[in-house]
């Protein structure tokens, strides 16, 4: 049976180990193959989280998250690891190697992959990153930007099929974060999830938005219409400057780049 | 609420809260010494237990510190259980486990209704240097990050796939490489920060430091530390003449 | 007298050869909001730490040219000397706070200074109500919001009265919305006369309001001056975050629409453009 979607939350709630308070009270949400998903939301609304569930990390306290049909509470999280790559906010959390050619084959080594398919992988990966001049140098002598492109190197590497991200433009420069786009709009996996405060970097890369707020999902659909149908305020987001901009004008077509924004505009001129 | 609920500071306006840390440090010692060296059965170790949860009541802090103690209480059980397993005696083992929950509750007690700024201050009344009574703030104050941090690493390599259950001892030692190295490096990173902070507040700029809190005892202080003085005192000299607890 | 001159400054931290600072040179007066802004490595924290005096103290290093801060030389004198001088609020919220309630933490400058208990609790209200931290007063610094933390670290950096602010990325790890709650304090010390010196990537939040811009880019000074001018030239340079204001700004112009002047954020844009174009669909 071919299943169609490969990340299922049903009715998915979560309490710390030693506490009352719920984080997630009952998110149900499905992502089937070929999503890119960028999940909103205020800092300290669940958004970690639901990506910690994604690989095994976190358990559901009821319900229940399947991942391509495996119940995560029946699996290991180094097994689930190896279909769901999990990229983090601070790089610096997982660096612990003498060279970045280690660093870069650790989860290989991991998963039991063959001696020449880890060093096929490496190499490609670590000359594709801009990072092949450092292979036998320290990660610790890194900048911060190239200590960020390694961690997602690390995880690239093995090819998951499903690619999270927890914040991975914040303090990023711009070549940064349009390498980082490019790369999401190029992955050949079956899904991206994304979890970001970085609206504008939305806007441009991602066509399904789901706004978390208090451990709830509030919002879920195509970016283009939540963007302009007031959910943003609503759930106290601050609205990209594309879309007051368009709004203002009254420029149709829901435009989510600049580039859309000026096309729409010579359409409206037209008629 | 977490188990570090019942051991961070508080505010608070009750009696225990606006109480100079000195007759609290001595009243902490005190339980100790009851608790460790005096007490062996049962029924006085339940009531020192119920000494301090008088005073957690008084407090208003009783849910963070029944936080503290659900944790305390498995390890509690733990210590029985090993003592029972080694010495075979069940009451002495109770006993042990009693004693460990009445130590941990001792501590949170203090640590719910004292500013650790105020502990500061009075190791520097007391003459330590002020450097180490900021090293020693610092340390409280980062610790709990640390820790988080701790779990953030352990969660960023599973993600990876680093598998850390394994029965192979040299292997359990090298598993910990991928953990401790990144905490290094991650607090290393903290103390420079937290260096940077405390150069641009500050300080050294002067020895002659002062105290937002006065933490200076007074005369009801002093009359509360000597009768707690005297009291485990007199405890420890029925012990030693040999009366039993 | 300026609130800061650099002249020449060059720098490479200890055990690296590259310099992180070659021969830059910056004035800024009295009272102006000055942005950096510049991609990763281009030695934006750098050069505040050198105004601060962080460099070359805690760091040392390669040292060479002047740096004078209110006519102080932070190369002669330690940071803990200038902290009354200047005010630096950094990156990352939970690490620069070093105490264990909002109180204390406003507190702990002047205990460090040895200011008199009486002095210290008037000045330690006179901050918990000027910056809205009241209600916080007796909060541990781990529980407050990214928000409210860095507004409690800007409290702390200004209690000893100094008359210049630094700030070194300090939205990185906020959410929009804290981002424009504490920049909107920022913009208010600088409307009431306070010098702030400040490292940012979100242009859009900062341009509107301030007098210069300053882009660096492998320890150099690459272009600086009046927003406005600076991020033109800046466009399809990729090395700032032009503002979508400004990109559209651009577009709409080449398209025949007539601006007074070029909009630092969609605000702005809707001021300039409504009034005289009808488009209405």
């Amino acid at each position: 049976m071919i299943r169609l979607s490969i990340i299922e939350f049903n009715e998915v709630r979560y309490r710390y180990p030693l506490s009352d308070y719920e984080v997630l009270k009952g998110v149900t949400f499905k992502i089937k193959r070929g999503d890119k998903v960028a999940l909103i939301g205020t800092n300290g609304s669940g958004k970690t989280t639901i990506l910690k569930h994604m690989n095994g990390l976190l358990k559901p306290h009821s319900g229940n998250v399947l991942i391509d049909g495996v119940d995560t509470r029946r699996a290991k999280v180094s097994d689930l690891a190896r279909k769901v790559g999990m990229v983090f906010q601070n790089p610096n959390q997982q660096l612990f190697a003498q060279t970045c050619w280690e660093e870069v084959t650790f989860a290989m080594r991991n998963f039991s992959f063959p001696e020449e398919e880890i060093s096929k992988r490496a190499e490609g990966v670590l000359k594709s990153f801009g990072l092949w001049d450092y292979r036998n140098e320290s990660p610790f002598l890194l900048s911060a930007g190239e200590k960020k492109r390694l961690g997602l190197a690390s995880v690239l590497v093995y090819e998951p099929k499903i690619l999270v991200m927890d914040e991975p433009t914040s303090g990023q420069d711009v070549a940064q974060k349009k390498k980082i786009g490019e790369l999401i709009q190029g992955f050949k996996g079956d899904a991206v999830i994304v979890s970001t405060h970085d609206l504008d970097f939305v806007a441009r890369y991602f066509d399904r938005v789901m706004i978390v707020e208090n451990g709830r999902l509030v919002a879920d659909g195509q970016a283009r219409e939540i963007f302009y149908n007031g959910s943003l305020e609503k759930f106290g987001l601050l609205e990209p400057q594309v879309v007051t901009i368009s709004k203002g004008l009254g420029i149709g077509g829901n435009p989510l780049t600049v580039e859309d924004l000026v096309k729409e505009f010579k359409e409206g001129q037209r008629t | 609420m977490s188990w570090a609920a019942g051991l961070s500071f508080v505010h608070g306006n009750s009696f225990l809260h606006r109480l100079n840390p000195i007759p609290k440090i001595v009243l902490v010692l005190g339980l100790l010494v009851l608790s460790i060296y005096v007490f062996q059965s049962i029924a006085y170790l339940l009531i020192l237990l119920a000494f301090t949860i008088v005073l957690v009541t008084a407090a208003h802090q009783l849910k963070r510190w029944w936080g503290t103690m659900k944790m305390a209480m498995v390890v509690a059980l733990v210590i029985g259980l090993l003592d029972y397993v080694f010495l075979g005696n069940a009451l002495f083992s109770v006993a042990m486990g009693l004693r460990f929950m009445v130590v941990v509750s001792a501590f949170s007690v203090f640590s719910l209704t004292t500013a650790p700024e105020d502990v500061a201050g009075v190791m520097l009344t007391a003459g330590f240097p002020y450097a180490l009574t900021v090293a020693f703030m610092m340390s409280i104050r980062f610790l709990p990050l640390l820790a988080q941090e701790a779990q953030n690493i352990i969660d960023a390599q599973s993600a990876r796939g680093f598998d850390m259950s394994t029965r192979n001892p040299i292997k359990m030692v090298k598993n910990y490489v991928p953990i401790l190295v990144p905490l290094i490096v991650i607090s290393l990173m903290k103390a420079d920060s937290a260096g940077q902070a405390l150069e641009t507040r500050g300080f050294g700029y002067t020895k002659d430091v002062t105290s937002y809190n006065d933490v200076r005892p007074s005369a009801v202080d002093l009359v509360l530390v000597i009768i707690t003085c005297i009291i485990t005192g007199y405890f420890v000299y029925l012990k030693l003449i040999g009366l039993g607890f | 007298m300026r609130a800061i001159e650099i002249r020449d400054l060059s720098f490479a931290y200890e055990g690296s050869e590259r310099l992180a600072l070659d021969g830059v040179n910056l004035d800024v007066e009295r009272g102006e909001f000055v942005v950096i802004a510049g991609p990763s490595g281009c030695g934006k924290s750098t050069l505040i730490k050198a105004i601060n005096g962080l460099i070359p103290s805690f760091y040392g290093g390669s040292y060479k040219g002047e740096v004078r801060i209110e006519g102080h030389n932070p190369a002669k004198e330690q940071p803990h000397e200038l902290f009354k001088v200047v005010g630096t609020v950094f990156q990352e919220p939970d690490t620069q706070l070093l105490t264990f309630s909002v109180e204390r933490e406003l507190a702990f400058p002047l205990e460090n200074s040895g200011v008199s208990r009486t002095e210290m609790k008037e000045l330690v209200e006179d901050a918990l109500n000027r910056f809205g931290l009241s209600p916080l007063r007796h909060r541990s610094p781990s529980e407050l919001s990214g928000g409210e933390q860095q507004r409690v670290a800007i409290a702390a950096a200004l209690i000893s009265k100094p008359s210049v602010l630094l700030l070194d990325e300090p939205t990185s790890s906020l959410d929009p919305r804290a981002a424009v709650e504490v920049l909107s304090v920022v913009h208010e010390l600088n409307r009431s006369g306070m010098t702030v010196v400040i490292s940012e990537h979100r242009l859009s939040l900062l341009l509107p309001f301030a007098h210069k811009l300053v882009v660096m880019n492998q320890g150099r000074i690459v272009d600086q001056g009046p927003p406005s001018e600076v991020i033109l030239r800046m466009a399809n340079r990729e090395l700032v975050e032009v503002p979508d204001a400004v990109a559209a700004y651009l577009g709409l112009k080449e398209l025949g629409i007539r601006f007074d002047r070029v909009p630092m954020d969609a605000h702005q844009f809707l001021d300039e453009v409504r009034p005289s174009t009808a488009l209405m669909r």
